[in-house]
């Protein structure tokens, strides 16, 4: 496994045979679907977000607190890949067991000023863990590359 | 080695199962030589063929082949079919690539003669296809409603628009189209996503490849192929990119949520699968087909795409320049076929996910030209090795007529990347004698040839198997990455 603290980010890579995981930890809930969805935007793209140019507004449900992350990073791989937008900041407004709704500063991906390190074609349910342990919340996630 | 390696029990040299234990309905059935065993044993994958085992209506074997690997869900190199009555479908088992797959196209240029202009015909491909990360505009933007064409009508709907032939049809799987696509099926996000993506490559393992053909094994069937000893071909590796993507997602949401309704549990939430006869399941089905005919039509313009490259490259017709195709294989798909069983012909939902179709000679689903050969069965290796063509043979109504993919990753990404610090894969890849060109820094270290399985392993444990036969061996000269 490889630590990442790159841009303060912090991630660990699990070895995946096929494909790419990674395990998040976060002192809050809010905090650690920020870390994710900063990580998964790590193991995308080289360099830093640029400025802000709208702000969007994201509301989501799913059946449990681990399918809610999954739907999360879903939602920004799909804002990314169709539409370019990239996150800058994250304001997560409520976060319930089945619910998020999250304002986020975006900006527009220029491949003039960002380099792409891979592609994430999607975020896999396989072997999804989400729980508390001690003062921490802890994520393992799969993507599908 | 992980747990459930104990438990599986050596059947010959090319066949290991695992047998039926605590939730699995059917056995598990692995086919390897004792040295791919050995690399399998590694990853997680065997539990993957014990998960799938538990999934309802499952006929037969959860079975896998010797590429197999970790995935997610279903193992990459899975191969598991069910009863249209009692059984399920699974996003999980097709993946989010539906109708990843490749496209052998043969010429009559011979490689010796072409090869001082390698380096200038790649880098004229390279420009011609557009591949990386999202890569789009190889073709005008498509509305909705020309995207709802393709969907329900795949290839012929790009021949229909100037890329390609008639002829073209008969050598793709389904002639090109799977009919039970549904337009309606899909969600406006995957149209949103596909309608720039058509002729495009992507990245990751996909790729398009200048090979010669370096050695024949079957001179008969090599020639119904139409392949030809040092003579070059091409080989498209790609699929149905974010369309399918979003497809596989959507569903994979939509079936999970409604999980518990189903009455089964699963061991494995990238599992979700939904009873065939249920809406849930018809929709599945009807969106994955419109998925797998969106990736007919990408290799199909891509096709058009290299030989329009290739015809002002050498200034002359691809007639002339003997460029046809042979044959396109899916490599990650769903399908109702019918097959025999201790009840029968019966009809089936067979999941390939990183599995060949490999029907044997004289079958009714195979066109006319191939029908007393078998079909040709394309298995690309890695960009430093080779690639093989099989035919299907009779042995393969054990696997519901499926064989391998391709080599099967044996190193993570991580460790393929780490292994690569410090060397120029593309510099070790020219000594060789291999041109290689990628877009993305690091899908050069990740798809190094230390990071697959030895694909010549491989293809003789299918043939052993009796699973296919071995036609013809192709070697890259020059490969074209995201």
């Amino acid at each position: 496994m490889t630590r990442h603290l790159k841009n303060m980010k912090q991630y660990r890579l699990i070895d995946h045979t096929a494909d790419l995981g990674i395990s998040v930890q976060a002192r809050t809930l809010k905090k650690l679907f920020i870390a994710s969805a900063e990580s998964l935007f790590d193991l995308m793209l080289e360099g830093r977000a640029g400025r802000a140019s709208e702000r969007i507004t994201v509301k989501l449900d799913a059946p449990d607190m681990a399918s809610l992350l999954n739907r999360w990073l879903s939602e920004l791989l799909y804002l990314f890949n169709a539409k370019k937008i990239v996150p800058v900041k994250y304001f997560i407004r409520e976060l319930t067991e089945n619910t998020l709704a999250a304002e986020i500063d975006t900006g527009r991906f220029n491949p003039g000023t960002r380099n792409i390190r891979r592609e994430i074609k999607a975020v896999t349910y396989h072997d999804l863990k989400l729980e508390k342990k001690k003062n921490f919340w802890n994520a393992r996630i799969l993507f599908d590359i | 080695m992980t747990s459930k390696m104990t438990e599986f029990r050596k059947i010959d040299d090319f066949r290991w199962e695992l047998p039926a234990t605590g939730n699995m309905r059917v056995p598990g059935r692995i086919f390897a030589s004792e040295q791919l065993w050995q690399q399998i044993s590694a990853d997680k994958s065997v539990s993957q063929v014990a998960n799938v085992a538990c999934l309802p209506g499952i006929v037969g074997y959860s079975m896998a082949m010797p590429d197999i690997h970790w995935g997610y869900g279903f193992p990459i190199g899975g191969v598991a079919a069910f009863d249209m009555n009692e059984g399920v479908i699974s996003p999980g088992g097709v993946g989010y690539d539906i109708n990843c797959g490749v496209r052998l196209i043969a010429t009559d240029l011979e490689m010796d003669k072409i090869l001082p202009k390698i380096k200038e015909l790649s880098a004229v491909l390279f420009n011609a296809i557009p591949s990386g990360v999202g890569s789009s505009g190889a073709i005008r933007k498509l509305s909705f409603d020309e995207m709802k064409k393709v969907v329900r009508s795949g290839a012929k709907w790009a021949v229909e628009h100037g890329f390609g032939s008639q002829e073209d049809l008969v050598r793709i799987e389904d002639e090109g189209c799977m009919d039970a696509a549904e337009p309606g099926a899909i969600s406006d996000r995957a149209y949103e996503r596909g309608k720039d993506q058509l002729g495009t490559l992507g990245s990751g393992n996909h790729f398009l490849e200048i090979d010669v053909i370096s050695e024949i094994y079957d001179k008969e069937t090599a020639a119904v192929f139409g392949l030809k000893q040092d003579f070059a071909a091409f080989l498209i590796h790609t699929g149905s990119r974010g369309f399918g993507y979003q497809i596989c997602d959507d569903y994979l949401h939509r079936i999970g949520s409604q999980q518990a309704n189903f009455g089964f549990a699963l061991p494995d939430r990238q599992l979700a699968a939904a009873p065939i006869k249920s809406q849930e399941g018809h929709d599945y089905y009807s969106a994955m087909a419109g998925a797998a005919n969106y990736a007919k039509a990408n290799r199909q313009i891509i096709q058009h795409l290299v030989i329009r490259a290739v015809e002002r490259f050498f200034g002359t017709s691809a007639e002339k320049l003997g460029i046809r195709l042979v044959y396109d294989v899916a490599h990650n798909t769903a399908a109702f076929e019918e097959h025999q069983t201790g009840k029968g012909k019966t009809k089936l939902c067979v999941h390939r996910k990183g599995a060949t179709r490999s029907l044997p000679a004289g079958h009714q689903s195979l066109p006319e030209i191939y029908r007393a050969a078998g079909q040709p069965v394309i298995i690309p290796g890695n960009m430093g090795d080779c690639s093989f063509v099989l035919a299907g043979v009779s042995g393969a109504g054990e696997t519901f007529n499926s064989s391998c993919h391709g080599a099967g990753r044996v190193l993570s990404r991580g460790q393929a990347i780490r292994d690569a610090r410090g060397r120029s894969i593309t510099e070790e890849l020219s000594k060789q004698g291999i041109l290689v060109m990628a877009r993305e820094r690091g899908t050069l270290a990740e798809e190094m040839p230390e990071a697959y399985k030895n694909v010549k392993e491989v293809v003789s444990a299918v043939a052993g198997a009796g699973l296919c036969k071995k036609v013809a061996k192709l070697k890259p000269v020059a490969v074209t990455k995201g």
